[in-house]
């Protein structure tokens, strides 16, 4: 029943200092890449603080880059594979050569 | 700085170098070979360096621009265009609009994409969008440190991140589709 509420809340909704639920899907990236300059910063915390699908929008969100963040990094090989290591090595060794 | 302080500051960041490399060129022997000469190029303009500053950012700028001056990706990809679509899409509507109950909390489903997803979304990516997902999403460098490494303005790193994790997003709506993360 919460789900149908969350589903027909009123989205265009305005909540404390007047900003809007589609101004804060709009910024919720420069939200959560700390871009945005004090007066956005707070207006957007306000917002989340008594507006929940948009704090669950925001929780989404960061969610989404730190999973990219994690699953996105590091390789199969836990650490680089002996054959780069040697590369490397190599390279180092060439570079001090004339 | 002498070679070896500098081995020392270089070498632990071999490894995201090799994970960018093949993200870029999808491919582990153009991976390995693109690192190395990064390490090469690195260490024959050591004086270049100032040290102190950030040597992981300096390496991958020579790692981003070796990749392009390899692969004349400039010319085959000119900028932006063609995704405008893609700029309303967004993977938290698709998800909740299919939420049936309330446990099925709409960022539980992120958890179920594996490492490989992931990689393949990126992989998807056009470079240029590719290029700002890496650098700022995966390796964590700021908007600023992206701009400086692909020599472009702090606005473009902003809109190519924008779109680029807009085009991810659909590419990982497509695989919650394709495996069963979400009930189609």
């Amino acid at each position: 029943m919460l789900v149908e509420f969350y589903k027909t809340y009123d989205h265009e909704h305005q909540h404390g200092h007047g900003m809007l639920c589609q101004e804060v899907s709009k910024k919720v990236y420069a939200f959560i890449d700390g871009q945005l300059d004090v007066k956005d910063l707070e207006a957007i915390q306000e917002h989340i603080n008594i507006c929940l699908p948009c704090h669950m929008l925001v929780n989404f969100e960061r969610k989404l880059l730190a999973i990219i963040h994690t699953k996105g990094g590091g390789t199969e090989h836990n650490g680089i594979p002996q054959s780069l290591s040697e590369k490397i090595k190599k390279a180092i060794e060439l570079s001090s050569k004339q | 700085m002498t070679s070896k302080e500098f081995e020392a500051e270089a070498l632990p960041h071999a490894e995201a170098l090799y994970n960018t490399a093949l993200r870029l060129t999808h491919n582990p022997t153009d991976a390995e070979d693109l690192v190395q000469e990064v390490f090469y190029k690195a260490f024959r303009s050591l004086d270049q360096f100032e040290s102190g500053t950030n040597a992981k950012a300096w390496l991958f700028k020579i790692l981003v621009n070796t990749h392009i001056s390899q692969y004349r990706r400039q010319t085959r990809n000119p900028t932006s265009g063609g995704y405008d679509d893609v700029e309303e899409f967004s993977l938290y509507n698709q998800v909740h609009s299919r939420a049936e109950t309330l446990t099925d909390s709409p960022a539980s489903i992120l958890d179920r994409f594996l490492a490989e997803d992931i990689k393949k979304a990126i992989d998807n990516l056009p470079d240029q969008f590719r290029d700002v997902v890496m650098l700022v999403d995966v390796e964590g460098f700021s908007y600023k440190e992206a701009a400086d490494i692909l020599e472009v303005p702090v606005g473009t790193v902003m809109s190519r991140l924008f779109r680029g994790r807009k085009i991810l997003q659909k590419s990982l709506w497509e695989y919650a589709l394709e495996y069963g993360y979400v009930k189609n």
